[in-house]
């Protein structure tokens, strides 16, 4: 099968046919429909994140089942799925407390870039090749644990409904699950690309107001304001903290920073009122250490940890579904475009210059 | 009138033990007749600059006493009335009075940091010229104005030289552990630095049902302290890795609960290293103002949470009152903690030992 082989950090991909083998015990064959790329594979590509290599890249994928190793029963052949990030074990001590999003398992997989025993299915004649976090969804097939596929409503588009995979589901997740909105309290979200703008959306239907978004990319404030957001800051153009404070007097009840940046994670940090909570969404690099200032603990300032939008997929994923078909998540618009695994190296490019929301590779 | 005061005179030099003049209360202020006053590590923050504060100043800011003379507005007090002097003076107008979380009223940083009445003038004077008082209380006197609002009413069968304690240091404890961490029966908690604050943590970690409550101090002494006052467990850091020692005592995986009661930016890291995922680190000690704290974001991946506690997050007016019935029920062990009671005279000694290390809690007695 084609699927895109990243051989070495800070390389391009290589369009390659490589060997997939057949499902496991408690693994699902899918057939990849569509794959959004998210900007956690351009971590990964860049050495921000770590992985083992050659890897097949992509996490945001849907699909339909081919095959169902033994021991699976709750998915068959020809079912749509949205591929969930987390294995949801259901034996680890964080899936017994029912936080899935934390499993062991998801760690270990993200760690490994492997499926839960170590091993993989892909590979080039004897050459291994891994997965990302038991997916690897730019190809045209993945075999990934049963936990991760969550089965979906037929009518739902596939190539739309795939960012529910990852994206989507960390940022609704994040204002839905992670943090509880009251009703009018004020928001603010750093960083406007899929997941910012799942924030804001999770946000307005958490009836949040005012709902502050900020990116110094005019299309994506623009496209902020569209699905929610009641105001949009250049943080490149204006002063943030004193903007946010003109809005909202005292700083904001939840701020969420979407990007995983040292500066920005900072910034969430000091437009937060006295009591408010920051809540980090974005991948921050893990071996640089944050400087936050001690005073904002006098105020009795949070910052915590959103991780998958504190999410149970098999509850989370088919909501979000039902919310995209009643219109009232808007996923077309986040929707910049859709390419072929062919234009895969070109669409990583234009995300580096932080040009539009969400690429979707679609499969024939 | 005249009172004997303790005042500082010079950071880092012992306080001077002097006559110095009071004016009577103003409008909403009160005269107090101190009948004790903690001693908390704060005023010897205050004593070294880790805490901004301007000199001379009448240190003291844990102190019960009597009231003897109310100013204009006051109504909620009268003459004879027993009561506790609180770090908020609870404006009731600023942002979040009105929200009611009084333990971040916005005058509290005015007192800490000035140490006026919230009129922004001093009430004691010393050669002609005003003398400010830790934060709004100057309990190291005997009497003291104070704004009314940082005088809470106690009954009468409530001991000021035992509760007094509650003005500070035991609310900002119990208070984090019930208040800002809301602590859940069965979980697990684990206490940095064991002074009256970590004391009175591990007393609100038990009162609050905790099964795991881990007391890590270098201090012997205040090791056996904390288990007499509900630890289950200790560690001594300078024998063990304290990280590490949390985790085999919390099933590997780190507590639900981490305070830090030092205001040590190692110890801040360490309370975020302790705790599992989705735990909560709660920073209770105070550092300089100016003091950044490093934040490990592989923690953040697994939803942990890290913020700080202020007094406790303690509305006083429904804290202090029930602080005190749970001391009066037996629930919560204040005698425990003092160390030894003193005369004012003695207070720079129980300053010396306090920077050793030593001891809990020393309460100064006016007679």
């Amino acid at each position: 099968m084609k699927a895109a082989v990243l051989r070495e950090t800070g390389q391009p991909f290589s369009i390659e046919d490589i060997e997939i083998d057949p499902p496991k015990e408690n693994e699902v064959l899918v057939r990849v429909v569509a794959s959004g790329i998210c900007h956690s594979d351009y971590s990964v590509m860049h050495g921000v994140l770590r992985s083992p290599m050659p890897v097949v890249l992509g996490h945001e994928g849907a699909g339909i089942v081919e095959e169902v190793g033994p021991g699976v029963s709750h998915v068959k052949a020809g079912d749509p799925i949205v591929a969930s990030l987390t294995p949801s074990c259901g034996t680890c001590p964080m899936c017994l407390e029912e936080k899935p999003y934390l499993c062991f398992q998801f760690s270990r997989a993200l760690r490994d870039s492997a499926m839960p025993d170590g091993s993989t299915r892909l590979h080039r004649g004897e050459e291994r090749i891994h997965q990302l976090g038991a997916l690897g969804s730019f190809a045209e097939y993945m075999v990934i644990p049963a936990g991760c596929a969550i089965k979906v409503r037929a009518d739902a588009a596939l190539d739309t409904v795939c960012l529910i995979g990852c994206g989507v589901t960390t940022g609704v997740g994040a204002a839905l699950n992670t943090v509880d909105i009251e009703p009018g309290q004020s928001v603010a979200v750093i960083g406007c690309g899929g997941v910012g703008l799942s924030i804001i959306q999770g946000a307005r239907i958490a009836k949040a107001n005012p709902i502050v978004a900020i990116d110094p990319v005019a299309e994506k404030r623009d496209l902020a304001k569209s699905m929610g957001a009641t105001h949009a800051i250049d943080p490149f153009n204006e002063d943030l903290v004193k903007a946010i404070r003109g809005l909202t007097g005292q700083g904001v009840h939840y701020a969420f920073e979407a990007l995983g940046r040292p500066e920005t994670i900072q910034q969430a940090y000091s437009i937060v009122r006295p009591r408010g909570q920051a809540i980090i969404v974005g991948v921050p690099n893990l071996r640089q250490p944050i400087e936050l200032p001690f005073v904002n603990l006098l105020a009795e300032k949070e910052i915590r940890g959103s991780a998958y939008g504190s999410s149970t997929p098999k509850r989370d994923i088919p909501k979000y579904v039902d919310l995209y078909k009643s219109g009232e998540l808007m996923l077309d618009q986040m929707v910049t475009k859709r390419i072929g695994l062919d234009e895969i190296n070109e669409a990583f490019a234009a995300m580096g210059r932080g040009e539009g929301a969400r690429t979707v590779i679609t499969f024939s | 009138m005249k009172t004997k005061a303790a005042l500082m005179v010079e950071r880092n030099h012992p306080l001077e033990i002097e006559e110095i003049d009071l004016e009577g209360p103003h409008e909403n202020e009160v005269l107090i007749r101190f009948v004790a006053s903690g001693i908390c590590h704060s005023d010897l923050s205050a004593l070294n600059g880790t805490i901004a504060s301007p000199v001379p100043i009448v240190l003291g800011h844990e102190g019960a006493g009597i009231v003897e003379e109310i100013g204009p507005g006051v109504t909620h007090l009268a003459p004879g009335d027993h009561v506790i002097a609180v770090l908020t003076p609870t404006c009731g107008k600023c942002p979040m009075c009105q929200e009611g979380k009084p333990f971040l009223c916005r005058e509290i940083g005015r007192l800490m940091a000035k140490g006026t009445m919230v009129d922004g003038t001093t009430r004691f004077r010393r050669n002609g010229e005003g003398v400010p008082q830790l934060c709004g209380v100057g309990s190291f006197s005997e009497r003291s104005v104070i704004p009314a609002g940082s005088a809470i009413k106690v009954g009468g069968n409530a001991p000021l030289e035992s509760v007094c304690l509650i003005g500070c240091g035991v609310t900002t404890g119990v208070g984090a552990a019930v208040n800002t961490a809301e602590i859940k029966p069965r979980t697990s908690v684990a206490v940095i630095g064991c002074g009256g604050v970590g004391l009175s943590i591990i007393q609100g970690a038990r009162i609050n049902g905790a099964t795991t409550i881990i007391a890590i101090d270098p201090v012997a002494e205040k090791r056996d302290l904390a288990l007499r006052l509900g630890a289950t467990d200790v560690i001594d850091p300078t024998a063990e890795d304290p990280i590490k020692g949390v985790r085999q005592r919390s099933g590997k995986l780190g507590v639900h609960y981490a305070f830090e009661a030092l205001g040590r930016i190692d110890t801040v890291r360490q309370a975020w290293d302790m705790v599992r995922p989705t735990g909560r680190a709660i920073i209770v000690g105070v550092a300089s103002f100016k003091d950044s704290f490093p934040l490990m974001p592989a923690g953040l991946l697994s939803e942990r949470r890290i913020t700080g506690s202020a007094y406790g997050s303690a509305v006083p007016a429904r804290d202090i009152p029930r602080f005190v019935s749970w001391y009066l029920d037996g629930r919560l062990k204040l005698d425990e903690m003092i160390t030894k009671r003193i005369q004012l005279e003695d207070v720079n000694q129980a300053l010396d030992e306090m920077t050793r290390g030593e001891g809990a809690r020393s309460v100064i007695m006016y007679n």
